[in-house]
């Protein structure tokens, strides 16, 4: 083990990996955690998850720190991850969601939200990533179709059939007319 | 997207930012310490103190999935590890080396228990080799699994312990990005015993230092070939050499001593207008040499260099010589 205090311009630099991982973390934690929830519908499940993917982060930041979008990084692993736990977990998520405290200061989920939830959640996983992926993360079509390793127009083919079901569930004017 | 679709997604994006309760970075460092015992002092290369999957395991509790953890509750309180095995998990640890010299992607260390899992997540598709180290008495069986399911076994070996670790070494190849699983399984002597650590590395970034055997029998082959100009060679990684000269004829000979065999490509190449030899030059002669522990010479092989190139000798050790043995060569005018 490197006996480290007689390196001068050590502590600086922990102190700069330290400052950049805490940006990154007040930066990134909640839209990240806000993505996974619109995926999986349960937001402590998407609160652990995205702790978890931080955590990974940490433990080997100074590679990703380096990397050129460390936000990426973290995205990949904690849907990797989520998708890895989801479908382990799946058929026990609704009883432990139940079962979780420490939500007892949170107002539940407005009538909206609740409609909104459930209707990504009926689509299909590839269109539903795709539409949380491009609005609520803000990627560009290309960015997805990378991550998803499919071509741009299978994405655009994703979101368009998305945006037409969405729009027919949670859009009253469009109840009988398709989507805009 | 509907204005209204539109609308109610930034609605949840919104309300749902405003409910999200973040542990907090601090918290991430409490779960990767205590995960890990990897201590966050400056610049240290990773002082482990502590392992939870390790001594958690040492009671004998079943394996588990080291997967997150409920990071809005505090850590539980875990049995603190005897000073023998703090030692040897020490030991194993400092024997990770140092990742500013040799990069790694994933590294960690424990005391050795009879059965211990360890999930890798987000490996990148790449060739790797994993070097485990064992501290302490006993064996461990090693066994790297695909994925974060099934049985699809990458690579599986034993590794020896002792005071002094010696890494037991497996190649793999990751096919795809994802995960990989580790499995420990420490024998009786070394189960609660010896302390482990295992590091992943890219096989593209190793960088072995050569070992004295190499180094010998380098200083062996070179002896063998004599005269000036000789140079010597150690094979812990396949090299590619430059050699320049003015043009003309050459005698170019080799010797290696050790186990294993060597292959030499040589060929002659352009010299670019930067200094730079060209690596695509022409194959001038291909040598496959069985090396002996007493060395042995390859008779002299004639090669002609023209203006403006020069020589680049390629060698490739196979297993049995990667790093055991040493190689010579020289190019003296015909």
């Amino acid at each position: 083990m490197t006996a480290t205090g007689t390196r001068p311009e050590a502590p600086t630099a922990v102190q700069t990996e330290a400052a950049s991982f805490d940006e990154l973390y007040a930066a990134h934690y909640g839209v990240l955690t806000v993505q996974l929830y619109a995926y999986f519908g349960d937001r402590q499940e998407a609160q652990d998850i995205a702790q978890e993917a931080f955590c990974r982060a940490l433990a080997r930041w100074r590679t990703v720190s380096r990397y050129d979008d460390p936000v990426a990084w973290v995205r990949r692993v904690a849907w990797n991850l989520a998708l890895s736990r989801w479908r382990r977990a799946r058929t026990a998520l609704a009883f432990l969601s139940r079962q979780r405290r420490g939500d007892e200061q949170v107002a539940g989920p407005s009538p909206e939200r609740v409609a909104v939830l459930a209707a990504l959640a009926a689509l299909p996983p590839p269109q539903r990533r795709a539409v949380v992926l491009r609005y609520l993360a803000d990627l560009t079509v290309p960015e997805i179709a990378a991550r998803e390793g499919v071509p741009e127009g299978t994405v655009k083919s994703w979101l368009h059939r998305a945006k037409a079901t969405l729009a027919a569930q949670l859009d009253p004017a469009d109840a009988d007319g398709g989507a805009r | 997207m509907s204005e209204h679709v539109d609308k109610l997604l930034t609605d949840l994006r919104t309300e749902a930012l405003g409910e999200v309760k973040a542990p907090g970075a601090e918290q991430a460092r409490r779960t990767v310490r205590r995960r890990r015992g990897i201590a966050a002092s400056a610049g240290t290369v990773l002082a482990v103190t502590l392992i939870l999957s390790g001594v958690a395991l040492a009671g004998g509790r079943p394996p588990h999935d080291p997967a997150p953890l409920a990071p809005t509750t505090e850590p539980s309180r875990l049995p603190d590890p005897d000073p023998q095995q703090l030692s040897r998990l020490d030991a194993a640890n400092r024997a990770l080396g140092d990742p500013e010299k040799q990069p790694w992607i994933m590294a960690t260390a424990g005391v050795v228990t009879a059965d211990y899992e360890n999930h890798v997540n987000d490996v990148p598709a790449d060739d790797y080799r994993l070097f485990v180290y064992c501290a302490g008495p006993g064996t461990v069986d090693v066994v790297v699994k695909a994925g974060d399911h099934g049985d699809d076994k990458l690579a599986a070996g034993t590794v020896t312990c002792s005071d002094d670790p010696v890494p037991g070494q497996l190649a793999l190849t990751q096919p795809v990005d994802g995960y990989l699983r580790v499995f420990l399984y420490g024998d009786e002597q070394a189960a609660g015993r010896a302390g482990f650590s295992f590091k992943f590395v890219r096989t593209a970034e190793i960088k072995d230092p050569p070992s004295r055997a190499s180094a010998a029998n380098a200083t062996t082959a070179a002896a063998l070939l004599g005269g000036p100009g000789v140079a010597k060679v150690t094979t812990e990684t396949d090299r590619t050499l430059d050699e320049r000269r003015p043009a003309g004829r050459y005698l170019a000979s080799f010797a290696c001593a050790g186990p294993g065999q060597l292959s030499f490509i040589i060929r002659s190449a352009r010299t670019l207008r930067d200094g730079t030899v060209a690596t695509d030059g022409q194959t001038q002669t291909a040598v496959t040499h069985v090396c002996t522990t007493a060395g042995k010479a390859t008779r002299d092989v004639a090669l002609s260099l023209p203006a403006g190139s020069a020589f680049t000798i390629t060698a490739e050790a196979d297993d049995a010589a990667r790093n055991r043995a040493g190689w010579a060569y020289a190019f003296r005018p015909a």
